[in-house]
């Protein structure tokens, strides 16, 4: 087991060396420079490239790109008032992840929930629901889904804010007003975690239903429920688990546009004002948070899914 | 003993039955080995099954349906024709003329909403939007830029405005009770504020010539006033009367460019399914290819450093590739036109579009195909196959390659509404085709930058995105259920 996660821990290591290199050699591509303003002089220009370490070669700015990222500096933005990137990610970073946990918290349980009736209730009006739901569900991309709701709900009913509102207490926005803001964007975002989670985890549970241990617990005397809730759900569960970090990054990709929509301050929004604003650092830094988090992910699941499943513990466990 | 006696009766008794009671049948050894019914090969056993699977024939009838719109629609043969015979454009704004012979002005059939023949009746595509708009936009609406006018826009100039105009009262001293019909005449009932009193006029005493509100072209649904006395109305207004193009029926509406949204829907899903299409044979190809070679070589250091590659690559999350992409997508394309000198902006966006989507479609084939055939490659038909003497391209070609096209298929299918997605979520980005350019992508982007004032330039296009993905996804599901052998 140590082994397995050394080894995965390596591969991690070398991704991220990978997705350094490789944004920061692509994205001295970028056309023009973070200065390009009609204002500033080539002399102010130079001066300020000087300033960032840009006039040294891509090699040497490389090197010391690298040094830097080992102690944790991710050099600064040129446009946000020479805030380092790393304080940049960490001010965003909650926005995203309260309305990205919102939403995958609320569509996995929703998810498992509707997942279970359709799979103990088989070919009732339940699963069929349950069924041209998850087909739906994945059909429709969440900005669109996004855009209806905000139409019918914000432009038709007025019954949320049209713009994310962070907590202040200044302008008396409250904790709850907040909250109250973020369940169109969260809820959008879920529709997709929705359809995932509930598809498989109604084929697993008819799987799990059908085997044999299921009919020897029934054959012994447990009732139905006893035997859902304490056999069938929980093995049901394992797979369901595995999805979730491959959603959780559907989610990082789907709130690129989501946030543009409800104005939330987050981290997909900071990256994409550092695209357009041609800021080199910030958007090195968001990648590379972005593949880590990528990377993470996939290792807890993995590495969950051994905990929980020892069938599928790995060789040389204890 | 006992037994042995037993058997000695029974001999007795049965020696009565003679011989030629029993005849000898014809052998039916041949009969047993026959099938009855006719052998199928794979596909058509797929067929069968997919036929019977209802939810995956309602996706495949409505994706044909849609791809024969899409064909037929934008042509000759269904379009709607320029006042010259030609069908509308997609890129161009549609050129036609009034019922006195003289060419229609491009800001007249601009920004137009849905409005279809016969369904209008029904109060849906009837060319109507609801506005709100304030009683001074209503009544007066946009005066002349001239020093007169500026002049009596400001308050103390009133009653010199309403003399002027020829209206009754000034929007701000009156409010709208009612607006109601009589004899086919709009009457207005308003409250005048000065003299606390209700008054009843002709509507059209109330609207100035420079309105483009005049009396037959709207209805008052409510009138607000709000706590600082400010009145907004809301009214359905019928914009092709509006804008005096009665005879005309835009069935989608237009957008701000007068193009006409019909023809660029059905023009966009063409682009869309092209954009899926084409992604998916390069996704395929590399993925083929890269995980053939790595399957063929299985176990050996080359596939092992072919795998560390794809496990690498495939750690990149995909929208990072893409905001690269995006970054740098002007040194691309700079570097695209010096490779295809010949080649338009467009067809430039088009190939970096392309590109990047493609960029981590492969991965997921090139798994699959190394994965299937590592588990093939040692199995005994294989090996039988070799026994005899098959070459290596013929055990690709004949062996190995039948037994994952099932699984090839399903995925390809799966590809399509993704890459219709992501199609959509790059224009959104800031990487789809360029505004002339019509997409899925482009249209709902469009859309949603008018979704407060033109709703259905918005739901439309999504509406038919998602109906597209939904069929796609459905005839995908029916496929797996049918091609994946481990579903038998």
């Amino acid at each position: 087991m140590l082994r397995y996660v050394i080894e995965r821990v390596l591969l991690i290591v070398v991704t991220m060396f990978v997705v350094i290199t490789l944004n920061f050699f692509l994205l001295q591509l970028i056309d023009g420079s973070p200065f390009d303003n009609g204002k500033i002089t080539p002399v102010q220009v130079e001066m300020m490239k000087r300033k960032y370490g840009l006039d040294a070669p891509p090699m040497e700015q490389y090197l010391r790109y690298l040094k830097g990222v080992v102690q944790g500096d991710f050099g600064t933005s040129f446009k946000l008032q020479n805030k380092e990137v790393k304080d940049l990610i960490a001010d965003k970073l909650p926005n995203t992840v309260k309305i990205g946990s919102m939403a995958l918290i609320f569509g996995v349980i929703v998810g498992i929930l509707l997942g279970a009736l359709a799979a103990i209730y088989r070919n009732s009006f339940w699963d069929h629901f349950v069924t041209v739901l998850a087909v739906v569900g994945v059909s429709i991309p969440s900005f669109v889904m996004a855009a209806f709701l905000q139409y019918y709900f914000v432009v038709k009913l007025g019954w949320f804010p049209f713009l994310f509102q962070e907590p202040d207490v200044d302008k008396g926005i409250t904790v709850w007003m907040s909250v109250h803001s973020m369940l169109l964007p969260a809820f959008s975002l879920s529709f997709y975690v929705i359809s995932a989670t509930m598809r498989y985890m109604r084929s697993e549970l008819v799987e799990v239903l059908n085997s044999d241990y299921i009919l020897l617990a029934r054959a012994k005397g447990l009732n139905k429920s006893q035997v859902i809730m304490r056999h069938a759900l929980r093995n049901a569960l394992i797979p369901v688990i595995t999805i979730i970090g491959p959603m959780a990054i559907s989610l990082l990709t789907g709130s690129l546009v989501i946030e543009q929509f409800f104005g939330v301050p987050g981290l997909s929004k900071l990256l994409l004002n550092a695209v357009y604003q041609n800021d080199y650092f910030l958007i090195l830094g968001v990648n590379s948070f972005y593949s880590f988090l990528y990377v993470v992910i996939v290792l807890i699941v993995d590495l969950l899914y051994g905990v929980i499943d020892p069938r599928i513990r790995l060789k040389g466990g204890n | 003993m006992e037994n042995k006696e037993k058997t000695s009766v029974l001999e007795t008794e049965n020696r009565n039955i003679s011989t030629d009671l029993f005849v000898l049948t014809d052998s039916q050894s041949g009969e047993m080995e026959k099938i009855a019914t006719k052998s199928l090969n794979f596909w058509q056993d797929a067929w069968r099954r997919l036929r019977q699977n209802k939810m995956a024939m309602l996706g495949m009838w409505l994706i044909i349906i849609l791809i024969i719109i899409a064909v037929l629609a934008p042509s000759s043969l269904m379009a709607f024709k320029n006042s010259d015979g030609s069908p509308f454009r997609y890129d161009a704004a549609p050129e036609l003329l009034d019922e006195d012979g003289n060419e229609i002005n491009k800001a007249d059939i601009a920004f137009l909403p849905p409005r279809i023949p016969y369904v209008e009746k029904l109060g849906i595509f009837n060319g109507v939007v609801t506005l709100e708009r304030g009683s001074w936009d209503i009544f007066i609406g946009d005066l002349p830029k001239t020093d007169e006018f500026k002049d009596l826009k400001k308050p103390q100039n009133r009653k010199k405005l309403v003399e002027t105009l020829g209206i009754a009262y000034h929007p701000f001293e009156v409010n709208v009770r009612a607006i109601t019909k009589k004899d086919g005449e709009k009457y207005v009932t308003l409250w005048v504020l000065k003299d606390k009193k209700e008054v009843e006029l002709p509507l059209k005493e109330m609207i100035s010539q420079y309105s483009r509100y005049q009396p037959d072209t709207f209805e008052l649904v409510k009138s607000v006033v709000d706590d600082k006395g400010v009145e907004m109305l809301t009214i359905h207004a019928n914009e092709y009367a509006i804008k005096n193009v009665n005879n005309l029926y835009f069935w989608f509406g237009t957008d701000r460019l007068a193009l006409d949204i019909w023809t660029r829907l059905w023009v966009g899903v063409r682009i869309s399914l092209l954009i899926a299409l084409v992604s998916m044979v390069i996704d395929f190809l590399l993925g083929i290819i890269y995980g053939t070679v790595a399957g063929f070589y299985g176990g050996t250091a080359v596939d092992n450093v072919m795998m560390r590659f794809v496990e690498i690559w495939g750690s990149i999350p995909a929208l990072v590739l893409m905001i690269i992409m995006i970054s740098i997508e002007k040194k691309i394309s700079i570097f695209l036109t010096g490779l295809f000198p010949k080649l338009d902006y467009q067809g430039i966006r088009f190939i970096i579009l392309i590109f990047t989507m493609s960029l981590s479609g492969w991965i997921g084939v090139a798994r699959i195909v190394r994965a299937q055939i590592l588990k093939l490659r040692d199995q005994e038909f294989i090996l039988a196959s070799r026994t005899l003497g098959a070459s290596k391209a013929r055990l690709m070609a004949k062996h190995l390659f039948p037994n994952i096209i099932g699984q090839l298929t399903v995925m390809a299918t799966f590809s399509v509404p993704g890459a219709i997605f992501y199609e959509a979520f790059l224009t959104f980005i800031g990487l789809g085709l360029p505004i002339p350019m019509s997409s899925l992508g482009v249209l709902v982007h469009e859309g949603y930058k008018a979704i407060q004032s033109r709703p259905t330039m918005l739901l439309i296009p999504a509406f038919v995105m998602s109906i597209l993905m939904l069929s796609i996804n459905l005839l995908a599901n029916g496929l797996r259920d049918a091609l994946d052998p481990r579903m038998r």
